[in-house]
């Protein structure tokens, strides 16, 4: 018996065979090019964060060398009597390595002094962090790293220079000049008012390697210097603040310390927001050898800054206690408004 | 500016009781309406046992009714027109060591204090008192009278139909001596010494005495002190205002200690005076807070 073979039939299946190969051949290179694309997209966003967190760093630098200008360097010269407050002031006592208000330049000349301050007329320039700081990246680049004075509205020209209103309302706007106070903002009472300052950074990183172009994090942050009364709290301390009472005491109203915070007992409780500058403990103070025992286990908060209101909570042990800000940004000095 | 520069008027003691007197203007009072309306409310030269101080403190008491009773005698009384009238008052020596008598006993102390007595009823556009020394405010202040949170009705601070002022105590420590405190006890037992509740309605502004060396400060709870037994009888102490510590005590130094002959606690019924977030006492306080806000960035 004659067997007929099907030629046409195995000439198909390698085709078929042929076909397939190049099919996962194509599958396999549009998964690698995915690959490599998402790998760049990955790689972008991790220079995007970099770039981000050492603007946020030179931020941090900006701001401390700010406040420390403006604690250490203020006056009330004359304002008893009708005359200026410098204590506050404008862009010009914020001289940074990178930016004077007067041309722009770096490597630029002093600050310019403002009169009557104590105990130094001249603030220092506020110098670029070193790069050893951002040790993940040492081939960043900084464009721009200034401080200015800026209006309530945080109004700015093209060139991102501030500018103000020439009256309340007008619609027109003028060029504020880096020697005068800026505008300030009040509420809610006249005797609580704040003054603002933009910092800006800006930084580049390499983007995909030394030959790859870069990529550039322009950030912004708003410092205020905010006046208020310490009327507002019912209980502001300068220094560390410790509630051990050993019978129930309970505080209505806002509490705030600049120093640390040590509470180890039960027995108080606070009805409103409380915040430090320092560490918050749930023990005792280590100055405080008087007391001894454990209390409950020290819990690490780290809360908003921005001062809510705070419910009284029940830890896990019973205790009636309360929940406070961390606010190291809240840090509150006294206008030198002296006892004696 | 410095309270004393704020002061309407300025009263300084030194060693020997002399009482000088400025107005805001630095002018010298030395007669007059003015100077006798001011020494007449003033007493030198007494002497109590502060029990936390472990020593004798020559006080100088102000009585406060008499001194506000013919406020057209005070010219310079809010002399800023704000309202209310700030009076500096200091005892120059501090340190020095001086005889005095507590019950027919010569006595050497180089502490020094002031007293605030009969404060009950305060000018009504609100006074602050600044001094040097640790003050002592003895009995209900700026309550119109006795008031009903001495009786356990601790959310009416003030007898009916008195508006309590805006008022500040500035010192270098705050006391609070009961209405039944008695000089000539000072140096006795602390059975000797029963409080009766009392209520003050004032900003307190003062120093501490920090943790350390084997002391607790006395934490918040101590903010005021207190020299009585206030347990006996369940005697409370009621506070409305807003309380600010600002540095470490420099006259006002002894140690806060858990030991029953110095004081034994009241019961605290401390409020936080609502009053201040739409009005302040007498003289310009400002703090400055510097803070940072969301930060906000573009990516290129």
């Amino acid at each position: 018996m004659n067997r007929k073979i099907d030629i046409q039939q195995s000439g198909n299946g390698l085709v078929v065979t042929l076909s397939v190969l190049a099919t996962i051949l194509a599958l396999l290179g549009a998964a690698v090019s995915y690959t490599a694309h998402i790998s760049r997209i990955s790689q972008r966003s991790r220079r995007i964060a970099l770039a981000m967190e050492i603007a946020d760093g030179h931020l941090e630098y900006l701001f401390t060398n700010w406040r420390n200008i403006y604690r250490n360097t203020w006056t009330t010269y004359g304002y008893a009597s009708g005359g200026t407050d410098y204590s506050v002031v404008g862009t010009n006592y914020f001289y940074t390595a990178m930016y004077n208000p007067s041309n722009g330049c770096s490597g630029c000349a002093t600050p310019s002094p403002v009169p009557y301050m104590t105990p130094s007329a001249t603030p220092p320039q506020i110098t670029l962090p070193a790069t050893s700081y951002f040790p993940t990246e040492p081939n960043y680049t900084v464009n721009q790293y200034r401080i200015q004075a800026v209006d309530p509205m945080v109004d700015l020209d093209a060139s991102g220079n501030a500018l103000k209103e020439t009256a309340w309302g007008s619609g027109t706007y003028t060029s504020l000049d880096p020697a005068a106070q800026p505008p300030p903002a009040f509420g809610p009472n006249t005797w609580q008012y704040s003054y603002f300052y933009l910092a800006a950074v800006d930084v580049s990183v390499p983007a995909l390697g030394t030959n790859a172009g870069t990529v550039t994090a322009k950030v912004r942050r708003v410092f205020e210097k905010k006046f208020d009364s310490p009327w507002t709290y019912a209980m502001l301390f300068m220094d560390d603040l410790e509630f051990q009472p050993s019978t129930a005491f309970t505080m209505t109203g806002a509490i705030h310390t600049n120093g640390g915070l040590y509470i180890g007992t039960s027995n108080f409780t606070a009805q409103d927001r409380v915040s430090y500058g320092g560490d918050y403990v749930d023990g005792y103070s280590p100055n405080d050898t008087s007391h001894s025992g454990s209390t409950t286990a020290s819990r690490s908060i780290v809360a908003t800054p921005t001062p809510t209101t705070i419910a009284t909570m029940t830890s896990s042990s019973g205790r009636t206690t309360v929940t406070p800000i961390r606010c190291r940004r809240c840090v509150i000095t006294i206008k030198p408004t002296t006892v004696s | 500016m410095r309270y004393y520069n704020q002061a309407d008027y300025r009263i300084l003691i030194d060693s020997s009781n002399n009482i000088t007197i400025t107005d805001y203007t630095g002018a010298a009072i030395t007669s007059g309406s003015t100077y006798n309306q001011v020494t007449g409310a003033i007493t030198t030269n007494q002497v109590i046992q502060d029990n936390r101080e472990a020593t004798f403190v020559r006080l100088t008491t102000v009585d406060i009714a008499s001194l506000t009773s013919a406020m057209n005698k005070l010219p310079a009384w809010n002399h800023t027109g704000s309202g209310g009238g700030i009076i500096y008052i200091s005892d120059t020596s501090a340190g020095t060591a001086i005889n005095c008598t507590l019950n027919g006993n010569t006595v050497s102390t180089v502490k020094r204090g002031i007293r605030l007595k009969n404060g009950a009823t305060l000018p009504s556009g609100g006074m602050t008192v600044v001094a040097e020394n640790p003050v002592y405010i003895q009995g209900d202040y700026n309550t119109g009278g006795v008031p009903p949170s001495d009786s356990g009705t601790y959310t009416s601070p003030t007898v009916n139909g008195y508006t309590r002022t805006n008022a500040a105590v500035v010192g270098d420590a705050i006391n609070v001596l009961s209405g039944a405190w008695s000089d000539a006890n000072s140096d006795k037992a602390i059975s000797q010494r029963v409080a009766t509740s009392t209520t003050v309605n004032a900003a307190l502004v003062t120093g501490q005495v920090p943790s350390g060396s084997g002391f607790y400060s006395g934490g918040g709870e101590n903010f005021v002190r207190f020299l009585e037994d206030w347990q006996k009888n369940s005697n409370t102490f009621t506070y409305y205002g807003s309380m600010v510590e600002l540095f470490n005590s420099l006259q006002g130094t002894g140690k806060w200690q858990a030991n029953a002959s110095t004081y034994k606690a009241p019961g605290l019924h401390w409020y936080y005076d609502t009053n201040f977030q739409s009005g302040s006492p007498p003289g310009t306080l400002q703090i400055a807070a510097y803070l940072q806000q969301q930060r906000w960035y573009q990516v290129y």
